[in-house]
């Protein structure tokens, strides 16, 4: 910060030379922090801004090193705007006594900027909410002809995009599965994928979700499990043995535990991982930290 | 290591004395990648296979929940690099359907054109590898000169030969060049010709037939029950291409056919790929002659932020069904990207293939599941 604000004052006392005081540049070139007019600006600064915003572009062209160095550094953040003040960077500019001076606008722009910039973006975002795309799907033979079956186990039935979605209790899933594969009218006889996404915020964190498809119908269904951390789901491998690897993955990067698994192992990571990927908050950084602290005993 | 692998397996032997648990890979050239597999043999007899995978692991589907839905295309030529334009189409599609967004048709014609060219690369890398491990030698050389004719006609489309980056949500980064158009024509008119003489070479070869046939059968029932897809479910008869179940693309425009096995075994699925090359390049002719003209962009929004929601769109890869699971949480990069990938459900199938045969039949099993270490991995 020093050097920049420094630059600034040689500029500030440049631009001041026609108007007031050329002979005291060099004092300020010393010690920006110690000059009278640098203690006395910030108070007046707002005051002595506002005005300068109407002149500000043409002025801010004549300086020249010092305040591009300024610019380009704060810019980013805010678009420029010299609209509105606000004296919240006043002290790197402590633009002694003239309002139409150019080095004043530079650092005040910024923070003016700041506050338009964000009372604006907000009302162009409630107009691009989405309607819910989600439809209830609860009459639907599929959901009917299970729900004969299993009343209790279907939480929920929706669709999105014309794919229909069923929330299944986790603790019937391994019959709802078999079911779903056996029975006349359902026919799914292909597990698709089998995968989970994790939702650390929720009660039951994770989601267990099987995309089925039958062959003979063309027609595909996703069944989704809540299941909470620690918590085991039954294995689907009797239904269909290519639940196998799949659940394995799952294992591998979710943690979940699937029980009566033939061979719930670690398949992509090494048995002796730590953690898994796949869980929102594993985080790489430490994972890479405390890996080379235990394998290379370097602590930093 | 763990050492209880095979504890679950227990099978009677023939001579107790000689059986072994040999490493296959991870540094085996007929692994096609870094594929290790442990093979417990009596003799040269294969009792038991387990694969061990994950040397070429990457965290794909992690990196790619920390980028915006446009930085993540290119991660996915990565995953099958033998067939980067596939994957760029799988997940480009599932966007573009969650988003809503309306591809222009001539895009539709070139995405499909080139993915067929990317098949049709892909099945002659699968070809040439083959035949290599088996010990025809000269397929491969002939299977290559063709597949880098793809790779030339893919760079002047792409600026790119193996990881491409195809497609961008929405369109094309940009038209087709001029010319580009009679080279495809030149390509595929000769192309037929081309396939006939790898199968002279191979078809009716003794050699061939000894290696392939009745070499590591799946019954359709098998099949669907480990969810194989593409030539290995075909292979064993049973119809399913995704092209024809859920057309996507510009699919449901042109006449082709599946060609389906009879017998599940290593020789029809090389008939399978064989004649699916051929269908291929039918596909491309017909896109060839049919092109439509007009923009190559559609109105994709240039912030892409899909809706909250969760979509699972798959497309035929080479190697089987290829799927994408996108949840959104309405952000600008995805909530959770899961790619199904088809060769990590196919090598599945290995454990229960090489059973009972030859290890050096453990080789062209491996050959015919046609697989990608950078997928099944990711």
């Amino acid at each position: 910060m020093d050097k920049p604000e420094e630059q600034g004052k040689k500029a500030e006392a440049g631009a001041s030379q026609p108007g007031e005081k050329p002979k005291k540049q060099p004092r300020v070139w010393v010690k920006p922090g110690t000059t009278p007019s640098a203690s006395e600006s910030p108070p007046k600064e707002p005051d002595h801004v506002e005005p300068a915003k109407s002149t500000a572009p043409p002025e801010a062209g004549q300086q020249p090193t010092p305040v591009p160095g300024d610019k380009p550094k704060k810019q980013p953040k805010v678009w420029v705007k010299p609209g509105a003040a606000s004296a919240g960077t006043a002290p790197p500019a402590p633009t002694p006594v003239e309002p139409g001076q150019a080095p004043a606008q530079p650092p005040p722009s910024r923070p003016t900027a700041a506050t338009p910039a964000k009372t604006e973006a907000p009302p162009k975002r409630p107009a691009k909410e989405e309607t819910p795309l989600y439809l209830d799907i609860s009459q639907d033979p599929l959901v009917l002809r299970l729900k004969q079956s299993f009343p209790e186990s279907v939480l929920a039935a929706q669709s999105f995009l014309n794919q229909k979605i069923l929330t299944i209790d986790a603790d019937s899933i391994l019959p709802v599965c078999e079911f779903l594969r056996d029975d006349s009218e359902c026919e799914y006889d292909m597990l698709q994928d089998l995968t989970a996404v994790d939702y650390p915020e929720r009660e039951k964190r994770f989601v267990v979700v099987y995309q089925l498809y039958s062959l003979r119908r063309n027609v595909q269904v996703r069944l989704k499990c809540n299941v909470a951390d620690g918590e085991a789901i039954a294995s689907v491998t009797s239904v269909w043995s290519a639940a196998n690897w799949l659940e394995r993955e799952v294992f591998d990067m979710f943690g979940i535990t699937f029980s009566g698994h033939p061979d719930l192992k670690r398949i992509l990571l090494p048995e002796d991982w730590i953690g898994h990927p796949l869980r929102k908050d594993y985080d790489l950084r430490k994972q890479d930290e405390d890996w080379i602290r235990r394998h290379l005993q370097i602590r930093r | 290591m763990q050492e209880d692998i095979f504890g679950a397996i227990g099978e009677e032997t023939i001579l107790d004395a000689n059986q072994l648990t040999i490493n296959m890979g991870p540094q085996h050239p007929s692994t096609h990648g870094v594929l290790r597999v442990r093979l417990k043999i009596d003799g040269e007899r294969v009792i038991d296979a387990e694969c061990v995978i994950g040397y070429l692991h990457r965290g794909t589907e992690k990196i790619v929940e920390n980028r915006t839905y446009t930085m993540a295309v290119p991660y996915f030529d990565r995953t099958d690099y033998i067939a980067a334009v596939s994957n760029n189409l799988g997940f480009v599609e599932c966007v573009e359907k969650m988003l809503g967004v309306e591809v222009p048709p001539r895009v539709q014609y070139i995405r499909t054109m080139m993915t067929e060219f990317q098949r049709i690369a892909s099945h002659l890398l699968w070809l040439a590898t083959h035949a290599l491990d088996i010990g025809a030698m000269t397929v491969f050389l002939y299977a290559f000169r063709e597949r880098e004719e793809i790779l030339k006609l893919m760079e002047a489309v792409f600026g790119a030969r193996l990881t491409i980056h195809a497609f961008r949500i929405g369109g094309l980064w940009q038209d087709l060049p001029h010319g580009f158009l009679d080279a495809c024509r030149k390509f595929s008119d000769g192309f037929e010709a081309h396939v006939d003489e790898y199968e002279g070479l191979l078809t009716n070869n003794r050699i061939w037939l000894e290696r392939t046939k009745n070499i590591g059968v799946v019954s359709a029932e098998e099949a669907i029950d480990l969810s194989l897809t593409g030539p290995p479910l075909r292979g064993s008869g049973v119809n399913y291409d995704v092209r024809k179940a859920r057309p996507y693309a510009a699919y449901a425009d042109f006449d082709f056919d599946i060609p389906l096995g009879v017998h599940g075994d290593t020789y029809d699925r090389y008939l399978v790929r064989v004649e699916e090359m051929r269908q291929s390049n039918r596909i491309i002719q017909q896109c060839i002659t049919r092109m439509p003209s007009g923009s190559i962009r559609g109105k994709a929004p240039r912030v892409i932020k899909p809706p909250v929601g969760e979509y699972f769109h798959s497309v035929e890869g080479p190697k089987g069904e290829l799927g994408y699971y996108i949840v959104s949480e309405g952000g600008t990069s995805p909530y959770r990207c899961r790619i199904r990938p088809p060769t990590f459900i196919n090598l599945q199938a290995l454990r229960k293939m090489v059973k009972g045969h030859l290890v050096a039949d453990v080789v062209a099993i491996i050959g015919t599941l046609d697989i990608v270490l950078g997928e099944v991995d990711r």
